[in-house]
């Protein structure tokens, strides 16, 4: 792979990231509207996200000018356009969010004063700002960990009474019903919380009031801290990984912590794994795997391995900078790209992979699909086995698959790839 | 408000003009952004990205490099890139973060081509003016590098045209922008689409440049002062040309004066004088053939309310709800995607 992680070569982007951008991942707070002020290029990708998945209606795009930076009025029309929306919308947003990007951070803005300006005369409306900065991928201040952090230090301060709540921060959808933990937290009274759930701004606010938090995605690690500080809610990191150690241990911690008694783990245990062990019994491709699936595909890999499939080349990109897996000596891209031939061998867990690999089948699995644990791994079995007895697509001879999809599995092809020619990378 | 979009999608930027210009034509193409400019290019206006592989990166641009202003960085990397790849060329494209900090990359094309022996360019692009700016500067700069002046020397009077600013993000798909090719006979080059860089050597023999979309008028001028072409500007649309699609509704209807075509400024104007009589508004580049020319949301919606009829792209028609709406979809605008099917 050209990859800027090691080796400074220039960066190969995939054009595919899952359909879940920085603003689809804020619009997660129920009631809530975006105004972007930005250069219209940067707020294209959000609004073309947002025409794709049906948002679009919930998006405001303040576009800044070259005048506007180098006059540096743009502060105040921010406050200005704001103002417009709020006065104009029909149903007034319970959360303003102001969203900026990369130059923002160069330039130095006063948001402070422009959100109490809005919320002075808004004082129902939480204005805050969040920020789409990729220029910060490789500080200590990560787009998706500062978009968590900024997202719950929003919440309004105040004293609030703990309910028997457990909060997931960091997923962008909630997890599915058939999960363990979903089950273990509503079979012992609790009510799992997941603000993407919810149409209710009120129920973004009962996160301040959760008994526990879920951190589920290692970059709401900054969150879940500040989230204790304030509310003095303890939180137990669990991230969607495939190890079935860590998937006990995960398990066994939550249990410990709401102090309710543990399922039986080998039953939930063997369970999943025959049901891995029957897809790879049907299993004639070798899997490949990359980390739009899952930020720790050595996990996986070994996971499928011990089942009994045939796993082949890992393909990563910006999970180093998610605390990955890197016992991999698989990381790079083959020397060849081809659009217009198909390997009927192979078969891909993730996109990229899938691209780079020609394989014939495609798992639409992404790293945060609404499964985890034993579940997870009992999705991905039955995933496999659905692409695999599925013929359609197959045969075309038209290129590989992930061409035709988006890696967010709950949306549809956009367009269909025609044959082309071949690179050399 | 200027400036506020509720409806539109912002339109496709500089760089993505500037990329659309160089992706056949066999370069290393650098953004120089932190991933997100690359991204917003390859996943939405370049159309031909998941068929046709190109050498298109990303410089992986880090907040403290574009504090620090270390240049070598970038510079580093192309020549690397460049020792793998072979390419005829290295271009580097900027972005928002590179102009707040004066990157200068005509500076940096320099020192890149002095260390690699290899042809390079510096685009200050900057995402703040639309594709059409970008892809003029970059059609314009290939044409001065590459094409060469003894075929026009040399070569005897002949019927070869070259089609300019011919550029998939004009149009809803690749295969119509071929089809707009095929409306012409004999093209030498469509630099931007279906040319390779042996054609834009031999640009020069041609008897006649066309001018297709706005991003071609630098061209052809230039073209004209130095190699004695003439050109014209326009695209023969016919009504035949849109059967099948919603705009040949157009062409049937009584008061064509009440027909407002929105889009790229050379091309709904040729749409705008196909229909007879109908008016143009050109969204990106201020054409002056054009009847209008806005790009501000609310100006476009003001002017729209003076006709019956709106031919756009799908992602202005909420704009229009009281209005005959007949959708012409352009990359430019909605990057591929059909608004009015949501997932």
């Amino acid at each position: 792979m050209i990859s800027d992680n090691n080796g400074g070569l220039p960066r190969y982007c995939h054009p595919f990231h899952g359909g879940w951008d920085v603003a689809r991942m804020a619009l997660n707070i129920p009631e809530s509207k975006i105004l972007f002020v930005c250069p219209a290029s940067c707020a294209r990708i959000i609004s073309l996200n947002a025409l794709n998945y049906g948002y679009k209606d919930r998006i405001y795009v303040l576009s800044i000018t070259e005048e506007d930076i180098v006059a540096g009025d743009y502060e105040e029309k921010t406050v200005q356009a704001a103002l417009e929306v709020l006065a104009t919308e029909e149903v007034r947003p319970r959360a303003l969010i102001i969203y900026v990007s990369c130059i923002d951070a160069m330039l130095g803005n006063d948001h402070a004063f422009q959100t109490k300006r809005i919320m002075e005369r808004y004082p129902d409306v939480n204005c805050f700002v969040l920020r789409m900065c990729p220029i910060t991928r490789y500080s200590s201040d990560l787009p998706l960990v500062a978009l968590q952090y900024d997202m719950y230090s929003a919440l309004p301060e105040a004293t609030v009474p703990k309910e028997k709540i457990v909060a997931f921060i960091g997923s962008n959808l909630p997890l599915s019903d058939d999960n363990e933990l979903v089950r273990i937290i509503k079979e012992n009274g609790y009510t799992p919380l997941h603000i993407g759930q919810s149409s209710s701004y009120d129920d973004f606010l009962k996160v301040r009031a959760s008994a526990l938090n879920i951190c589920y995605m290692p970059f709401a690690k900054k969150a879940c801290d500040m989230l204790k500080a304030r509310y003095g809610t303890d939180y137990v990191p669990i991230a969607l990984k495939h190890d079935t150690d860590y998937i006990d241990s995960a398990i066994t911690m939550l249990c410990e912590k709401l102090s309710v008694p543990l399922p039986d783990l080998k039953k939930l245990r063997e369970e999943a794994l025959k049901e891995l062990s029957e897809a790879a019994a049907i299993c004639d491709k070798e899997v490949v795997i990359d980390t739009t699936a899952t930020l720790f595909p050595d996990e996986l890999r070994r996971l499928l391995d011990t089942a009994g499939f045939r796993t082949g080349r890992i393909y990563k990109d910006s999970a180093g900078a998610m605390e990955p897996d890197v016992d991999s000596g698989h990381i790079t891209m083959p020397g060849k790209r081809e659009y217009d031939t198909v390997d009927h061998d192979k078969i891909s867990i993730g996109l990229v992979s899938g691209c780079f690999e020609k394989a014939e089948k495609q798992v639409p699995l992404f790293y945060d699909n609404g499964h985890w644990g034993y579940d997870e791994l009992r999705f991905i079995a039955r995933t496999i086995k659905e692409r695999l007895l599925d013929v359609s697509g197959a045969t075309e001879g038209i290129g590989p698959e992930c061409l035709r999809h988006s890696n967010d599995s709950r949306s549809k092809p956009r367009r269909a790839p025609r044959c082309g020619a071949t690179e050399e990378i | 408000m200027k400036g506020l979009y509720r409806v539109m999608p912002p339109i496709a930027p500089d760089y993505g003009g500037a990329c659309e210009v160089l992706y056949e034509l066999g370069g290393l193409v650098l953004i120089h952004d932190a991933s997100g400019c690359t991204v917003n290019y390859v996943h939405f206006d370049e159309p031909r990205f998941g068929e046709m592989p190109s050498n298109v990166f990303c410089s992986g641009l880090t907040e403290i490099e574009a504090v620090m202003g270390d240049d070598e960085i970038v510079i580093g990397k192309a020549v690397k890139a460049a020792e793998m790849l072979k390419p005829a060329f290295i271009a580097f494209i900027g972005s928002s973060v590179p102009m707040v900090v004066g990157t200068d990359f005509k500076g940096i094309a320099r020192l890149c081509e002095d260390r690699t022996g290899v042809p390079c360019f510096g685009f200050d692009t900057n995402g703040l003016r639309y594709y059409t700016d970008g892809a003029s500067k970059a059609m314009l700069a290939v044409i001065k590098r590459f094409c060469e002046k003894r075929e026009a020397e040399t070569e005897e009077k002949n019927d070869a045209i070259n089609l300019l600013g011919l550029i998939p993000m004009n149009y809803g798909t690749l295969a119509e922008t071929a089809k707009v090719k095929a409306l012409f006979k004999n093209v030498r080059s469509s630099l931007g689409f279906d040319t390779v860089l042996s054609d834009v050597r031999k640009m020069a023999g041609a008897s006649k440049n066309v001018v297709v979309s706005a991003a071609g008028l630098a061209s052809a001028e230039y073209m004209k002062k130095e190699y004695g072409i003439p050109y014209e500007v326009g695209v023969p649309y016919t009504r035949e040309f849109f059967e099948g699609s919603e705009v040949c509704d157009a062409f049937a209807l009584d008061k064509k004066d009440r027909i407002l075509v929105i889009g790229e400024g050379v091309d709904a104007s040729s749409l705008a004088g196909a229909i007879g009589g109908a008016a143009s508004l050109d969204m990106f580049s201020k054409y002056p053939g054009a009847t209008y020319r806005t790009s501000d949301e609310a100006e476009i919606a003001e002017i729209g309310q003076g006709f019956d009829v709106i031919i756009a792209d799908p992602g202005l028609k909420e704009l229009f709800k009281q209005k005959t709406f007949l959708s012409r979809p352009t990359v430019s605008v909605s990057g591929g995607i059909d608004p009015n099917k949501k997932f």
